[in-house]
């Protein structure tokens, strides 16, 4: 049973989306260029760059999976925010890749790829980076769609139409807007977002207790919830795949280096990453406290089937009316910031650098736009049809990881050999363009199919992550060094 | 352990909460300038 009421709690959430809707359309006018469409015509201002990027990357599904990671390993699931924040603020102080990659006044990534290795790197650059994001991003519907379900007592079976109303409302934002109803909208959710989430975990720190809380994560998960390093529960394989994605995806991760690429100059750049970095540890921090406060709350075997519903479940049956409401606009706004910056994203580069070849990056801006509005509207098509059939097996972190290692580990050692090794060439990119595609792809079809499904469950995600990452640098180094000794005869 | 966690969710919570008001603050203006700068270049085409 829900807490959740109609007129108190629904008024808030209307009222937001109301608010948010409107600012998202109200700056479609300002729309002209495709660069004003994409990249916000790069007037990004240092605060405007860290709400954007911190909203965006967190949405109900980091939430859920973080929340599920509390609840299994208690603090020691907060170690790939520990990665990722440390890797972005050392990017960030140091301009590692991302200060040539901005001064090159590029889109996308495999645009600063054609500089170095040809056409057909960024071809197929692009069509990696697309494939892995829209992968990552399939599961994001639904997992919004069960949160919402679970914390507002909707019927399961009428989950299909709340995933197509929150899709369609994130949707006709971002199509008329673009990148600036994007950063708008984005100010306005993360706002939102943090009185939300900060008034929620106090409330149940409070209610609950930190003493009876760490009592709870001691009896049922014992010491190892305190220590990654200790134990098998967590594991040395899932801390090293967690340092290289986090890493990687600083570097590469389309939503994350567009806020880079949107910046007003390559300081500003830089200064994002640096005051966004401790972001990621709330992102971790928050969820997990809210997923050890759900097995506190349950205990263990309550949600033993779909650990991800925990939380939520939690939230529905504690958080009292009007504050459930705000809570409700919190997870919104992080869901639609998430979403809208995930399907520009992933539309760029599917204009920019897929469909390079058919434009030559001749066509006018208002076509250019057009053609980036129907690119938005067909993945929001393709997200509701994934987001339906795709049956989720093991821990959506997970899920998330393999997903994101299809390019994070290709394109990654491909930037960091584009402006830092003189001697990589176009052979070695496109054999780390396979090797990094076929390791994780193959080991999500290995899950699938009852006849491997046991030799991926023996192998396991975090050691095939890591070999992802070990065997495309190798193979960027190879074929690099092979073109270059055919080349020598 | 329990020590080192407590320390470092309540200084992620008060990190959290500083940056949400300073950004609220400060980004409502990063807003005001870029639709201003967008406006303009949008009325110059």
């Amino acid at each position: 049973m829900s807490n959740f009421n109609w007129f108190v709690d629904g008024t808030i959430v209307l009222l937001y989306l109301a608010g948010t809707l409107t600012a998202g359309l109200y700056v479609r006018r300002f729309i002209t260029r495709l660069d004003d469409f994409l990249v916000a015509g790069r007037k990004v201002d240092l605060y405007l760059g860290i709400a954007s990027l911190s909203a965006t990357e967190f949405g109900i599904a980091t939430c859920m999976a973080n929340a599920e990671l509390g609840f299994k390993y208690g603090f020691a699931g907060i170690t790939p925010g520990i990665a990722i924040a440390v890797s972005m603020l050392v990017i960030g102080l140091t301009g590692f890749c991302i200060k040539p990659l901005r001064e090159q006044n590029v889109i996308t990534i495999p645009e600063l790829f054609q500089k170095k290795f040809g056409e057909r790197v960024r071809w197929a650059s692009g069509v990696v980076i697309v494939l892995g994001g829209l992968l990552n991003m399939g599961v994001f519907l639904r997992q919004a769609g069960d949160f919402l379900a679970v914390v507002c007592g909707f019927e399961m079976s009428h989950l299909e139409l709340i995933m197509t109303i929150i899709l369609a409302g994130i949707a006709l934002y971002t199509i008329l807007g673009g990148m600036l109803a994007v950063l708008v909208t984005d100010y306005i959710q993360f706002v939102v977002m943090g009185i939300g989430l900060i008034s929620v975990t106090l409330l149940i720190v409070f209610k609950f207790g930190w003493g009876d809380l760490n009592n709870t994560l001691q009896s049922n998960i014992g010491s190892v919830a305190y220590n990654p390093f200790q134990g098998g529960t967590y594991g040395i394989d899932r801390i090293l795949l967690d340092l290289l994605t986090g890493f990687a995806s600083v570097l590469t991760w389309q939503t994350m280096i567009s806020r880079v690429l949107s910046a007003k100059d390559v300081k500003t750049g830089q200064r994002i990453y640096q005051g966004t970095s401790p972001f990621f540890l709330v992102r971790f921090t928050i969820p997990v406290i809210l997923g050890i406060a759900a097995l506190h709350y349950f205990g263990p075997e309550a949600y033993e089937e779909n650990v991800k519903l925990a939380m939520p479940g939690l939230l529905s049956a504690v958080v009292p009316v009007g504050l459930i409401g705000l809570l409700v606009a919190s997870m919104l706004a992080a869901d639609m910031s998430t979403n809208s910056s995930y399907m520009i994203a992933w539309s760029s580069v599917i204009y920019n650098d897929i469909m390079k070849p058919i434009h030559q990056g001749l066509w006018t801006h208002a076509k250019a736009i057009r053609w980036n509005r129907i690119l938005i509207a067909l993945i929001g098509i393709f997200l509701l049809l994934y987001g339906l059939w795709y049956p989720l097996k093991g821990d959506l972190w997970v899920y998330m990881q393999v997903t994101g290692t299809v390019y994070l580990s290709s394109m990654s050692v491909i930037l960091i050999a584009a402006c830092y090794w003189d001697r990589a060439n176009n052979w070695g990119a496109i054999a780390a363009i396979i090797v990094g595609s076929v390791i994780p792809i193959g080991f999500l079809i290995m899950q699938q199919l009852e006849a491997t499904a046991e030799i991926a469950a023996a192998v396991g995600p975090y050691k095939a992550g890591v070999a992802t990452f070990v065997f495309t640098g190798g193979a960027m180094v190879i074929g690099s060094m092979m073109k270059g000794k055919m080349t020598n005869k | 352990m329990i020590w080192f966690w407590s320390i470092f969710v309540s200084l992620v919570i008060v990190w959290y909460i500083v940056i949400t008001v300073l950004v609220g603050i400060r980004g409502a203006g990063d807003i005001k300038k870029l639709v201003r700068d967008s406006k303009n270049s949008h009325d110059k085409n």
